[in-house]
């Protein structure tokens, strides 16, 4: 908000500027403040676990606390959704959380800029994680795997309806995934953006009310992170468990 | 600027659809706490279960809450 | 209820030109679709860079720390279960001792006790046959003196009838004619 004395609108910090512009073979690939704060969510996390898991102690410190609990929460939640095979991709479903979860944190931070507010990291992600899936499953199960669109136990004469309902839900998985942790974000940055011009518009008398609204908006927004991050999380590995056992 | 009006109105309209999303929300936590409130040793094994299901009722209302942004500045 | 917030101020954003004339260009910032590729490439390159740090510096480090820990744990709780087994199966071999010992305890009063009951019964049956014998033999001797008497009664009673006889009657009667009356007499009152 208001870098420079300038008045920007709430959607402003959703803006991208290219910092270093880039092509290649006509396609923009500049390195924009959204790859920035990418490449610090990287650095930051590796940074954050390489020292918590430089001294391996077998009674653990406060970091590497923090570190096996992360390992050990997301471990839990795969092998809980997708059993045992799951856990085969548990490198690849770490990451997403630990990057999620960072996005989401870092953008917290004020003058930041959250990466996951934008719809085109979230539908990049949640695409290629379902149909990554989807692949999957079909390379296991081969032609079984549509099995998924055929709950066993059904009559006949329902399962054209229900194929045509199944397969719906099934397409619009990616979509209510990447739109939930967008539309989370900005709701809550823009929400925040507007709180806090209310204070700067209400001046020292009245203001003081839309700043501890803020400040409490604050601790629900930290909340809504990481709980976007773990519900991201949960749902990649709940689909994950289809591509492992269709017949549901 | 007739245009304007209706796309405001059309958006506000289109948030309507967020009444529904907390009527499912205040069924889902009454619901938890009350059988949480029967049973508190099986609390903790169905609060992941809670927060999934708020997230996908949350995501319901979002998309109508996503076509109100689309309205309005689509 | 952050839903509504956020209509709320989008709203009061849209309305208020103050707010709205900051976004430079029209529109979400979300859906400006010449700013995807870039983030879509570098995100492809984070994730990818982020995915191969952590899972060659940290996780298998990590996963080696927690299941040292684990191996660790598991030993000593087996190492305990170990010892608990051992304990029990002491307890076990005592209690069982201690049974047999007993147990033979009671064998030796209980033979004990037969041998002084089989000797006492022993003597018991001596005893009694001793004695029968004894009675046997005065209730002879008692006949015997019983008979002799009876004899001996005899003698007198022919004895004094001929005494008695002669007194009064002077009839002097001899002994072979007296002792049918005699007789006669003794069984009538004896």
């Amino acid at each position: 908000m208001a870098a420079g004395g300038e008045a920007h609108g709430p959607l402003h910090q959703f803006e991208i500027t290219r910092l270093v512009p880039l092509d290649l073979g006509g396609v923009d690939i500049s390195f924009t403040n959204s790859a920035l704060w990418m490449v610090i969510i990287v650095a930051v996390s590796t940074l954050f676990f390489v020292i918590a898991t430089s001294r391996a102690a077998i009674v653990p410190g406060r970091l590497q606390s923090i570190a096996e609990l992360s390992y050990e929460f997301v471990a839990g939640l795969l092998r809980d959704n997708a059993g045992k095979e799951g856990m085969k991709y548990f490198p690849f479903v770490f990451t997403i959380f630990i990057f999620v979860l960072m996005a989401n944190m870092l953008g917290m931070v004020p003058y930041s800029f959250t990466v996951t507010s934008h719809l085109a990291v979230t539908a990049t992600m949640s695409f290629i994680i379902i149909i990554g899936i989807t692949v999957l499953g079909i390379v296991k199960h081969g032609f079984g795997f549509f099995h998924v669109f055929l709950p066993s136990g059904v009559p006949m004469w329902l399962a054209p309806l229900l194929i045509v309902i199944e397969v719906i839900s099934y397409l619009t998985r990616p979509v209510s995934l990447s739109v939930r942790l967008f539309a989370n974000m900005m709701a809550g940055h823009t929400t925040l953006k507007v709180f806090a011009s209310f204070v700067v518009g209400l001046g020292v008398l009245a203001g003081w009310l839309p700043l501890l609204f803020v400040v409490a908006l604050t601790g629900l927004e930290v909340l809504i992170a990481f709980l976007q991050a773990y519900i991201f999380t949960i749902l990649t590995c709940i689909y994950l468990n289809d591509a492992f056992h269709p017949h549901h | 600027m007739e245009v304007e009006a209706a796309k405001m109105i059309g958006a506000g309209l289109a948030t309507l659809g967020l009444g529904g999303v907390g009527i499912g929300l205040g069924n889902l936590f009454s619901h938890f706490v009350a059988g949480a409130l029967r049973n508190p040793s099986a609390a903790p094994k169905v609060f992941p279960n809670l927060l999934l299901g708020a997230a996908l009722t949350e995501a319901l209302g979002i998309f109508s809450l996503l076509i109100g942004l689309l309205v309005l500045f689509g | 209820m952050r839903q509504y917030m956020l209509g709320l101020t989008l709203a009061v954003a849209a309305v208020s030109p103050a707010l709205a004339e900051g976004a430079e260009k029209k529109g979400l910032p979300q859906l400006r679709f010449e700013d995807f590729p870039p983030q879509i490439f570098w995100l492809a390159v984070t994730f990818v860079l982020l995915l191969v740090l952590l899972s060659t510096l940290v996780l298998p480090k990590l996963q080696g720390t927690i299941e040292g820990r684990k191996a660790k744990l598991e030993g000593d709780l087996s190492d305990a279960v170990r010892l608990k087994d051992e304990a029990a199966a002491a307890i076990a071999a005592y209690e069982k001792a201690l049974a047999a010992a007993r147990q033979r305890a009671n064998a030796i009063a209980a033979e004990a006790k037969a041998k002084i009951e089989a000797a006492a019964a022993a003597r018991k049956a001596e005893l009694e046959a001793q004695l029968a014998e004894e009675a046997k033999a005065a209730e002879a001797r008692i006949s015997a003196t019983k008979a002799a008497a009876l004899a001996e009664v005899r003698t007198i009673a022919l004895d004094a009838s001929r005494a008695i006889t002669a007194k009064v009657a002077g009839i002097e009667v001899d002994e072979a004619s007296a002792a049918p009356a005699v007789d006669a007499a003794l069984a009538r009152n004896g």
